[in-house]
């Protein structure tokens, strides 16, 4: 067995590096293609205030940054409708926010060091609570994703088209709403609030430049967020890096040739 | 005398407190294509969506006795046309309500997208992504999307929209072959006048929050003309008189569903929220098209949204 993986923690590293991988790059896939890229920032900064509230309070940092998560979600998608034609201002009103509760409930979180944890992540210093947290996540993105398969790609495409047709939109975005800020929120812990909507993003943008049809582009986001972890992973191990920030510099190594390659056809 | 799809009756609707369209009459038959035009901003967007249940009149009603609908999208907006789906992936979703939730797309679905491919001639087409097509040829996929349910009524949002002239003629030739040889009632909503007067059979004017008929449409075809209606407004530019103004409201598909593969889980739940709509749904069609991506039969009307 390689040096790697004889460690505890770094198996439990790969196993929720990859489980979050799948479904940040599915939630990605939405809103990179909603044109709201912002989104994971705006949400994982908010996820910050959450984490501080929930020290201070005493409670999990992971369930405060849910429930903070969430509370910022539902507000863009609130500010989003109230302005429709100005709908990213919703995301810099939310980040905005975000990162001045987070920095002001900071100054009255006493554990200084648990609380950067969440910053850039700590992947290799997880719980087996928050491993089977991050499974339980897994499983419900997951699905979700294969059950609205259809609906979301149609909601993706055309909003307006999906309405007329009868489908549950509001629904199916409320689910989706709720799911983005729970992974963005479990996510924080692992890889880093700062680091989360870079692996929405980059994936997503990969998969974009290869892929020749919709199912592929999803499949392929998958499979980069995967690649992108895993080879993080490794070179972190070895070369003593932070696995956050080289999980996502490995994803901009593979996009920047790709964007390169593309702008050739 | 054909049957009548679409119906508008003393219709009139306001964005908050102005008025965009005031006192519309308008009827479209069966097997008709109907023109609407305006300049930017006249309101016939407004009206298409009116007609789509998209939005409520504020007064008069709108009623629509089409088992379905087929809606074609702009193409000159980026977030249609850079869509990273291929053409068959995109036509597929014009059967997906009809598919319906938790399910996936078969063989039969595939052969079904194959023909709607071929009747717009797009078939060679199907593994290449949308955005490496012009937007004559997205256009047509779109259409294909429309179509693939069969749908009793088509509606076409500005088609011209970023597409050259040459790719424009053999659209209007497409949907004249469409409305010829398949009788489908078609609807486009544009401000291209000049093709307008050569293919459809009559056009309404959307102008000063009227909608009238072109004079010019009448003598296009003799045999409609006894039956057409003209509509000006009588108070133009005038606040609605009758007091009953109210905010506007977006229909939900949970108020208004389209379609019954959808409307049957949702059924209860809109049954509970609907109590005061009972009357409305009582009017419409009952046995609307399951298949359809946007099954309708509906009537909408001013007083009862203020209901």
């Amino acid at each position: 067995m390689p040096e790697i993986f004889q460690y505890a923690f770094m198996q439990r590293a790969f196993l929720v590096g990859i489980l979050l991988s799948v479904i940040i790059s599915l939630i990605g896939v939405v809103v990179v293609l909603k044109r709201l890229s912002m989104i994971g920032d705006a949400l994982s900064h908010t996820s910050l205030a959450g984490v501080a509230l929930g020290m201070i309070l005493g409670l999990q940092p992971v369930v405060g940054a849910v429930i903070v998560c969430i509370l910022a979600a539902f507000s863009i998608e609130g500010i989003r409708k109230a302005v429709p034609r100005y709908a990213e201002i919703s995301v810099s009103i939310i980040m905005s926010v975000g990162i001045g509760l987070a920095s002001i409930l900071s100054g009255y979180v006493e554990d200084g060091a648990a609380f950067n944890a969440f910053l850039f992540g700590s992947i290799v210093a997880i719980t087996d609570t928050e491993v089977i947290l991050a499974l339980v996540v897994t499983v419900i993105v997951l699905t979700a994703f294969i059950l609205l398969y259809k609906e979301l790609m149609y909601i993706i495409f055309d909003e307006q088209g999906a309405v007329l047709a009868g489908m549950p939109v509001r629904k199916i975005n409320f689910v989706v709403t709720l799911l983005t800020a729970i992974t963005v929120s479990v996510a924080a812990r692992s890889v880093g609030a700062l680091i989360v909507s870079s692996l929405m993003v980059i994936p997503v943008t990969c998969a974009m430049q290869v892929a020749n049809s919709y199912l592929k582009t999803v499949v392929y986001s998958v499979l980069f967020s995967i690649l992108f972890t895993v080879v993080g992973l490794t070179l972190s191990f070895y070369l003593n890096l932070k696995p956050g920030g080289t999980i996502v510099l490995t994803g901009v190594a593979v996009l920047i040739p790709l964007m390169a390659a593309g702008r050739e056809k | 005398m054909g049957k009548p799809i679409v119906t508008v009756e003393n219709m009139s609707f306001a964005y908050g407190k102005d008025n965009v369209l005031t006192d519309v009459n308008l009827v479209i038959e069966e097997q008709e294509y109907v023109g609407i035009i305006g300049a930017n901003g006249a309101g016939k967007s407004t009206l298409m969506k009116l007609i789509l249940g998209q939005l409520a009149p504020t007064k008069g009603e709108v009623r629509v006795e089409a088992k379905s609908i087929g809606y074609v999208p702009q193409v000159g907006f980026r977030k249609v046309s850079d869509f990273p789906a291929n053409v068959e992936e995109v036509v597929m979703t014009g059967i997906y309500p009809e598919i319906g939730m938790f399910h996936f797309p078969g063989k039969q679905h595939r052969k079904r997208v194959a023909e709607a491919l071929a009747l717009v001639g797009m078939q060679e087409h199907r593994k290449r992504m949308l955005r490496e097509l012009s937007g004559g040829q997205q256009q047509r996929v779109l259409i294909a999307r429309a179509l693939i349910h069969e749908p009793e009524l088509l509606v076409l949002d500005e088609p011209l929209t970023g597409i050259d002239k040459e790719a424009g003629e053999l659209l209007y030739l497409l949907l004249d072959r469409l409305n010829r040889e398949r009788g489908m009632t078609i609807l486009m909503v544009t401000h291209n006048m000049e093709q307008v007067a050569r293919y459809t059979n009559r056009f309404y004017h959307v102008k000063n929050g009227g909608v009238h008929l072109d004079k010019s449409s009448i003598l296009c075809d003799e045999v409609l003309k006894d039956k057409l209606l003209i509509n000006k407004p009588k108070h133009y530019g005038s606040r609605n008189v009758s007091g009953q103004r109210r905010k506007l409201t977006e229909v939900s598909p949970k108020e208004e569903p389209y379609n019954a593969a959808y409307q049957k889980k949702e059924a209860s739940e809109t049954e509970k929220n609907n109590v005061s709509r009972k009357k409305a749904s009582e009017s419409r069609i009952p046995e609307g098209k399951t298949g359809g991506a946007a099954s309708a039969a509906g009537k909408r009307t001013g007083k009862e949204e203020d209901s």
